[in-house]
C-alpha cells in the first residue's frame, strides 16, 4: 500500500505517449437495419424502457441536451479513443479526444 | 467485481460458493465486515473444504458473522494541478481499488491511469493490475499467499483479468442466503 502511494507521489508530470492505432469506420444513424433491430427488441424482449424507442435520443436527454444532433455530431466529427471492447458484445467503449465534444 | 459499473458492495471470497448457490427468487442479505474478518472467514471456508477433501467427518458449515467493520478508504492523495484526488479503497478481500478525480470519464484520465498501470505491473508482488476508465485495481500477492489456494481451485476466477470499479462507497460486505 505504501509503495503504491509513493508511486503516486513520484509521478508529477505526464509526458508519455500511449501507443494507438487509427481506424476509420462509416457510421449511420437511424438506418433501416438498426430500426428493424430495435423494433424486434421491442416486440420480443420489452416494449418500454428509458432508452426506447430511440437510444440516441435517450443519451441526449441523459446529458441534458435538447435533441440528439449534438451527440451525432460529436460521434461523427471528433476522434474517439477506444478504451475497452465488448462491455456490450462487439461494441467499443469510447472517449472523445477533444473534451469540447459531448462524452455520452 | 463488475465490468466497470459502480457497486455498493463486494462479496468476499469466503462466500463465493454461497453466491454460486443462489437461485432466482432467493433473498440476499449483506453485512458489512472488516478486511481481517474476511480473511478469517476465508480460512474457515478453506479449512472446511480441506477437511472434506481429506475425508474427515465434518459438521455443518459455520456461517456465523462477525460484527466489526472498518472504513473502506485506505488512503487519499489530495488533488494536484495534473491529477484529481486519488483514493485507495479496499475492494473485496483481495484487491485494491484506486480512483482518480471526480466520477467523470475522460480520455485524459484514462491515459493517466494507463501511465500508472504500466508502472504497477513492474512491481514484483502485484499479481495483476487492470486499468478501467477512471480507476485501476491491484491484487497484491500478500493477500493471496497460502490462505487462498483451496478455494481458488474451486471457485476463483482470478486468472481472468477483471476490473473492479467500486464506486465511492464500496465496502467489504458479507453475503449469506436466507432460507425462507
Amino acid at each position: 500500500m505504501s509503495r503504491l502511494v509513493d508511486l503516486e507521489h513520484s509521478l508529477t508530470g505526464f509526458s508519455e505517449s500511449i501507443p494507438s492505432r487509427v481506424f476509420r469506420f462509416p457510421i449511420l444513424f437511424d438506418d433501416p437495419l438498426a430500426r428493424a433491430a430495435i423494433d424486434e427488441y421491442i416486440t420480443t424482449l420489452r416494449n418500454s424502457a428509458v432508452y426506447l424507442p430511440d437510444n440516441v435520443e435517450y443519451v441526449a436527454k441523459a446529458n441534458g441536451l435538447e435533441n440528439s444532433s449534438v451527440i451525432k455530431k460529436s460521434l461523427a466529427s471528433c476522434r474517439q479513443l477506444v478504451v475497452g471492447i465488448s462491455f456490450l458484445a462487439g461494441m467499443p467503449f469510447m472517449l472523445p479526444l477533444d473534451p469540447r465534444y459531448v462524452n455520452p | 467485481m463488475t465490468g466497470g459499473l459502480v457497486t455498493t458492495c463486494t462479496v468476499v471470497k469466503a462466500d463465493f460458493w454461497r453466491l454460486g448457490q443462489c437461485r432466482p427468487g432467493d433473498t440476499i442479505h449483506f453485512k458489512r465486515i472488516s478486511w481481517e474478518s474476511a480473511l478469517r472467514l476465508r480460512q474457515r471456508t478453506e479449512h472446511y473444504l480441506s477437511s472434506v477433501k481429506d475425508g474427515e467427518t465434518v459438521s455443518l458449515v459455520d456461517v456465523s458473522l462477525p460484527d466489526e467493520w472498518e472504513d473502506t478508504v485506505l488512503a487519499r492523495i489530495p488533488k494536484t494541478p495534473t491529477t484529481g484526488e486519488v483514493v485507495f479503497r479496499q475492494s473485496g478481500d483481495s484487491y485494491l481499488h484506486v480512483t482518480y478525480g471526480p466520477m467523470v470519464s475522460s480520455a485524459l484520465t484514462r491515459a493517466l491511469v494507463q501511465y500508472r498501470v504500466k508502472r504497477v505491473q513492474d512491481m514484483n508482488d502485484i499479481i495483476e493490475v487492470t486499468g478501467a476508465v477512471r480507476c485501476k485495481s491491484e491484487q497484491p500477492t500478500a493477500l493471496t499467499d497460502s490462505i487462498s489456494r483451496p478455494i481458488r481451485s474451486a471457485c476463483d476466477n482470478s486468472e481472468i483479468p477483471h476490473v473492479t470499479l467500486g464506486g465511492p462507497r464500496a465496502q467489504s460486505h458479507r453475503i449469506f442466503r436466507v432460507n425462507s
